[in-house]
């Protein structure tokens, strides 16, 4: 019985999966068009004083416990908003990097490289975070830190900016022979 | 006889479009397992009336065939990671400790099912057999699948064809294997009519990617500085003549 159980939840993980994965490449959008429509700019300072443990032992001893408790969950559940706005910013950073990587100027190759290296830090980062985040939730006495390095996020944003305007550099000014 | 003739043809089309277009060398475990198919099919056409020599052929091509659509899976997991150097390891690595996991949880399936009562136990080891060899080749494109979705690497139009049909085939093989050889709910005859069906479908996913004509969506947001400078410089050269 359990084997069957295991058969049959295999198969609709599997099918589950197959479904978004035919969804997802058939919406074929253009991810810098995407980025400059859809990038979610994140609250870095926000965000580091939500993940603080200075901030929460502050909260600990200025609250009740029942209204401590009922704030510390809004605060995690904000910061898991901000660490998914910030995976999902990086996924479309890696889509920006893999169209950069064709183009034919050496130096746009080797920033998208870099680009796209950052952006799975990021995303490793942002799911190790989220973890956490999900355990400090469920097990609120426990004492986790939130290994999120937001340094390497904003070089991330900033090696987008640079590829990006590289890309829209305007042709330079040429006196047209003929 | 139209389940058994469509795939054939479909495939040997498709084995002609994978050479015209040059995808051969890209996919070429998946070109392999492509033209095995079909070609296995028709020497098992010459070999009917032979019980005991198409069994054997049959069993023994369906093993290549099982080991071949592994190896495919392995390369649309090459295919994804080989540009990014840092993945490669992890990708690889994850691949075998999940291929490793997931053969040991397919010998437990096959070793917990009780065959002594029987008829045709050398059939019901093989359908076991196969049934746990599916397992693997499930958990290993859910984990492709996984992988990709959350490093969110992107895509690419074949690759996804190739993972769709495996995987539609592989989650309904499992299903009928289960469904015959360890809950003996269906009967075999229907288990080779309803796998002829779900093998013609992963057919067709494989010819809807592969077929029509496919242009990669290329979007152009700036001229090309240098090709202009270039052409300005040739130009200017010949007026000065």
């Amino acid at each position: 019985m359990i084997l069957t159980i295991i058969v049959v939840c295999t198969i609709a993980v599997l099918l589950v999966l197959l479904w978004q994965l035919t969804r997802a490449s058939a919406a074929g959008d253009d991810p810098i068009r995407l980025w400059k429509t859809r990038g979610r700019k994140v609250n870095l300072d926000a965000f580091r004083l939500l993940v603080d443990s200075e901030e929460e032992i502050y909260l600990w001893r200025s609250v009740p416990k029942a209204q401590f408790r009922q704030l510390q969950r809004k605060r995690i559940a904000l910061g898991l908003r901000f660490v998914r706005t910030m995976a999902g910013n990086a996924a479309l950073l890696m889509r920006v990097a893999t169209i950069a990587r064709q183009a034919e100027d050496h130096s746009t190759v080797s920033a998208a490289d870099q680009l796209m290296y950052l952006s799975f830090q990021v995303r490793i980062n942002a799911l190790v975070a989220a973890f956490c985040l999900i355990l400090i939730l469920i097990f609120p006495s426990w004492n986790i830190s939130v290994p999120m390095s937001l340094e390497r996020y904003q070089r991330l944003l900033e090696d987008c900016d640079r590829i990006l305007s590289r890309r829209q550099q305007p042709p330079q000014n040429i006196q047209m022979a003929g | 006889m139209t389940l058994w003739i469509t795939p054939i043809v479909v495939q040997s089309v498709i084995v002609i479009v994978m050479v015209w277009r040059r995808l051969a060398r890209v996919f070429p475990v998946f070109f392999a397992y492509t033209a095995l198919v079909p070609a296995r099919e028709v020497l098992l056409l010459f070999m009917r009336n032979h019980r005991e020599p198409y069994f054997r052929a049959y069993w023994f091509g369906e093993a290549i065939v099982v080991a071949i659509s592994l190896g495919v899976i392995y390369e649309v997991i090459w295919h994804f990671v080989r540009p990014y150097f840092f993945l490669r390891r992890l990708a690889l690595r994850l691949f075998w400790i999940v291929a490793v996991a997931a053969v040991a949880l397919g010998l437990v399936m096959f070793t917990a099912s009780d065959l002594s009562h029987r008829p045709e136990s050398r059939r019901d080891i093989i359908l076991l057999a196969e049934r746990s060899v599916r397992f693997l080749q499930a958990c290993l494109l859910i984990v492709l699948i996984l992988l990709m979705s959350r490093l969110a690497l992107t895509w690419q139009h074949y690759a996804v064809g190739i993972a769709a049909g495996f995987g539609a085939f592989a989650a309904s093989d499992l299903a009928l294997l289960e469904l015959q050889a360890h809950l003996h709910l269906i009967s075999f005859p229907t288990l080779v009519l309803m796998n002829s069906t779900a093998y013609n479908v992963a057919v067709a996913i494989w010819a809807i990617y592969f077929v029509p004509p496919w242009q990669r969506k290329v979007v152009v947001e700036s001229m090309p500085n240098t090709d202009i400078a270039h052409w300005n410089q040739v130009l200017s050269e010949y007026l000065k003549r």
